[in-house]
């Protein structure tokens, strides 16, 4: 099977600093895939480069074999990709299923708000995401955890094939990451790719196939969960030693 | 208006009641000149109700409004003193220039928000402002253009036109509220990036923005000005877009009909403080000071929301699709 | 002509440098987007026609009277209606542009709409290079360069300038430090007021006083401190001398009616084109 995501020697530069240096990786169809690194190893700037908020220098990226550098990131949505954010970022002024809706509305026509299609889709996502006793919550009223499926709900509404997490665990007790790592298993299992950035390994290595380490912009080390967590390279960055 | 609920006859019913009010307003006030000042609250209304959608909807504060207006107003005066159009055809083409020049200052404008946004549309109106009297041989400068063709020759049915006018204006502009639009307006307003993120194209929804609320403040422009029968460079101005923003902040912004209900309170009560004439700016400015502070959303949803619990009594119950979900004028 | 161009520019300059230093300083520390930066500077030109004219101070007394009686008001400003709005930055923008249309207001029911002269405050002229300058133009340029210094003075050498300094650059950092942002905020306020009323009492002289008299000159601190970048008082003051000087030569040498239109150029163009000035960075929002 082709790799659903191919990224080509990516660089990217901020003042003349690397924040991503000549990054190639490919993820397959149906595939979960771990980001680590350090904080500023350059994770969320490759999210930023994969869904068109930023361009790279050098390099391109290939989603289902079509390019991506050069997109929007409406149109990249479009094409199937998405992604969250680290700080939640929802819609204040909207309530919860408005918020999830809007994801819908891009690809319809100019539909009225009471399309029923939109509403039942937009009930079928908090049903999964577990939100369903939230609809008419401001985002507001919720709590971390809530707020990070929403955003992840928010995502799904784009019917995405790919699906980029950033930190879906950061901040959160571990009830709640038990059940956003359920979520993730739950929509993994219908078939979605994912990238997900997370600094709390132990709960990620056990819900990725693969994992991609980076240090400074490059990538270190890439294997399955348990060659990453066993890697010297990968030990060292996270330890600091040696430097 | 959430979503997944149809409307029903009782969320129609305070606007048919306004409507008809208005309908029926001249036959309990017979003054003409009363009637002067209502054909002015009806265009004040409507050109609130256009910057509704840019700063209450889009949160994109276009303090430059006047630009629109005063672009609406000078092509209809034009066309209408030197080309002998009729009004009813200056004011649509007034629209459309207001609409060229809103899509033109959109494009110019489309990363910034906030502060640049405020004053980049200022410079844009203060400039062309500044040019329309360079231009004296066309413009007539200072001055202005007068002896536009009136509406209409009678009182009366000048009243009834701007309040179709501004029906149909404030009526088209709740219809892309309650459509998609409105949602996807709101959610560029709360945070740009994440509606990008979710595939909005935003850049087209602000230029739409844009252009409907120029459109609007240039229709506005041509009929003032054929009301008037004159048009001035003051029209760009910052009185006037105070004037007008005022109205859509009192009513509430992101009503659309708060634009309504603040122009008729604030011409109401201009008349009542009649002797004091001098201060009309002034009271404005004190009452939206106020509002700002003691009713940060506007006079407007407070009222509807009385109105519902009055219509409540009277048992027209509102069919719920599901409970919590209600967001509207009468959610706070 | 070019040393008539070097008084005229420099003099234009230093009303400007005193504007807009202020607006840099509620803008980047205050983080108040404050469109009544020029009401500030218009209640001060008033307030000095009412103290040497109306109630014949003396000039140094009705000065003195003036610039406080502004911070004071923008203080009081800040206090009771923008703090309420809650760091909402379109409602901020929006409340102090119609504070200043009140402001407006409120002078002219009170003074009448048409511009009140007030007489100078230093007779006689200079010769300097062959050109006769009025005494006052240049007490301008020495009162704006001796009031610059002496608040680059207070932020540099006091502890008060340092804790300005200090939420300038981070204000959490600031706050764990025991620095109270929300005094800051409001010695920010009155300084900046402080700086623009003194500005519009030293040209009311040559300027005359009328209610609509701050539009311009907050349009003008506006572009300085977008054209020089937010949060540099170098900036501004280099952002000053080139529309101070720019307009003079235009005034000089085309016509003095369009020197409105370069600002406004400017203002148009740097916002579309390069947003974070010439030195320093984008305004926070």
């Amino acid at each position: 099977m082709p790799p659903i995501l191919k990224v080509e020697n990516v660089s990217r530069f901020f003042g003349g600093v690397a924040a991503i240096a000549e990054l190639s990786f490919d993820l397959d169809a149906n595939q979960v895939l771990g980001l680590i690194g350090p904080n500023g190893a350059g994770k969320t700037t490759l999210f930023n480069l994969i869904t068109g908020f930023l361009r790279p220098n050098r390099g391109e990226i290939y989603f289902q074999d079509r390019r991506l550098v050069g997109l929007k990131p409406h149109r990249i949505v479009a094409r199937g990709v998405t992604r969250t954010f680290q700080i939640p970022k929802p819609f204040g002024s909207l309530n919860c299923l408005e918020n999830v809706a809007v994801s819908m509305v891009a690809k319809t026509g100019l539909a009225r708000r009471h399309d029923p299609e939109i509403l039942r889709r937009s009930r079928g996502i908090m049903e999964t995401t577990g939100l369903a006793d939230k609809e008419g919550m401001r985002p507001e009223a919720l709590t971390q955890g809530d707020l990070k499926k929403l955003e992840i709900a928010r995502a799904l509404a784009t019917s995405p094939r790919l699906l980029l997490l950033d930190e879906p665990f950061a901040g959160l007790t571990n009830a709640e990451i038990a059940a956003i790592s359920d979520l993730i298993r739950q929509v993994h299992g219908q078939g979605m790719a994912m990238i997900i950035v997370e600094h709390r390994l132990r709960e990620l290595m056990r819900i990725v196939q693969r994992v991609v380490a980076l240090d400074f912009g490059e990538k270190i080390a890439e294997g399955t969960p348990q060659e990453i967590t066993n890697h010297p390279r990968v030990i060292e960055a996270y330890l600091g030693t040696g430097g | 208006m959430p979503i997944g609920q149809a409307r029903t006859l009782r969320d129609h019913l305070p606007g048919l009641l306004g409507l008809g009010a208005l309908l029926l307003l001249p036959a309990v006030v017979s003054d003409p000149y009363v009637w002067g000042i209502l054909v002015m609250a009806n265009l004040y209304a409507f050109l609130a109700a256009g910057f509704d959608i840019l700063l209450g909807y889009a949160g994109l504060p276009v303090i430059g409004y006047g630009l629109f207006v005063g672009v609406g107003a000078y092509l209809a005066a034009l066309l209408n003193l030197s080309l002998g159009l009729p009004p009813w055809l200056t004011i649509p083409l007034g629209g459309l220039g207001g609409a060229l020049f809103g899509l033109l200052l959109g494009l110019s404008c489309l990363r910034l928000k906030g502060l640049y946004l405020a004053l980049a549309s200022f410079a844009a109106a203060a400039i062309c402002e500044k040019v329309v009297i360079v231009f004296y041989d066309l413009t007539n400068g200072h001055e202005g253009l007068s002896g536009l063709d009136p509406i209409s020759s009678y009182p009366l049915l000048d009243y009834y036109l701007s309040l179709l006018v501004m029906a149909a204006g404030t009526t088209a502009l709740l219809m892309v509220v309650r459509s998609k639009v409105g949602l996807v307006l709101n959610s560029i307003k709360d945070n740009q990036e994440a509606a990008e993120a979710v595939g909005i194209d935003t850049t087209r929804y602000k230029l739409l923005a844009f252009v409907l609320a120029s459109f609007l403040g240039g229709v506005g422009g041509g009929f003032l000005g054929h009301y008037t029968m004159h048009v001035g460079p003051n029209m760009f101005g910052l009185h006037i877009a105070l004037t007008i923003i005022m109205i859509a902040i009192v009513g509430g912004l992101g009503t659309i009909t708060g634009s309504i209900g603040a122009s008729y309170l604030l011409i109401i009560l201009n008349e009542a403080l009649r002797e004091v004439g001098e201060a009309r700016l002034l009271i404005y400015t004190v009452i939206t000071v106020v509002i700002m502070l003691a009713l940060p959303k506007g006079v407007m949803p407070p009222l509807m929301n009385l109105l519902h619990r009055g219509l409540r009594l009277l048992r027209l119950r509102r069919r719920d699709n599901w409970e919590g979900g209600l967001r509207d004028a009468s959610d706070t | 002509m070019l040393t008539e161009i070097l008084i005229y520019g420099s003099v234009a300059s230093a009303v400007y440098a005193m504007l807009a230093i202020g607006l840099s300083l509620m803008i980047g520390i205050a983080r108040v987007m404050n469109l009544a930066h020029g009401t500030f500077y218009m209640l001060g030109a008033y307030g000095v026609f009412t103290g040497a004219v109306l109630l014949k101070l003396p000039l140094s007394a009705a000065f003195a009277l003036s610039v406080s009686a502004v911070g004071c008001i923008a203080v009081a400003l800040n206090r009771v209606c923008l703090r309420p709005l809650k760091g909402n930055l379109d409602a901020m923008l929006v409340m102090t542009l119609i504070l200043a249309l009140m402001f407006e207001e409120v002078i002219q029911l009170i003074f009448g709409p048409r511009p009140r002269p007030v007489p100078y405050f230093v007779e006689g002229r200079l010769l300097i290079f062959g050109v006769s300058v009025p005494d006052q133009r240049l007490l301008v340029v020495a009162v704006a360069a001796a009031v610059i210094l002496g608040l680059w003075l207070f932020i540099a050498r006091t502890r008060v300038g340092g804790a300005i300094l200090a939420v300038a650059q981070d204000p959490e950092a600031a706050a764990l430090m025991g620095v109270d942002s929300g005094r800051i905020t409001l010695l920010i306020h009155f300084l900046a007021a402080f700086l623009a009323a003194a500005a519009g009492i030293l040209v009311s002289p040559f300027l005359s006083t009328s209610p609509g008299m701050w539009l311009w000159p907050l349009v003008k601190a506006f572009t300085i401190v977008i054209l020089g970048g937010l949060g540099s008082i170098w900036g501004s003051i280099l952002a000053a001398v080139i529309l101070g000087f720019s307009e003079t030569i235009v005034s000089f040498a085309i016509s003095s009616r369009l020197t409105e239109l370069v600002a406004l150029a400017i203002l148009f163009l740097v916002i579309i084109l390069r947003p974070s000035g010439l030195m320093g960075s984008r305004v926070g929002n």
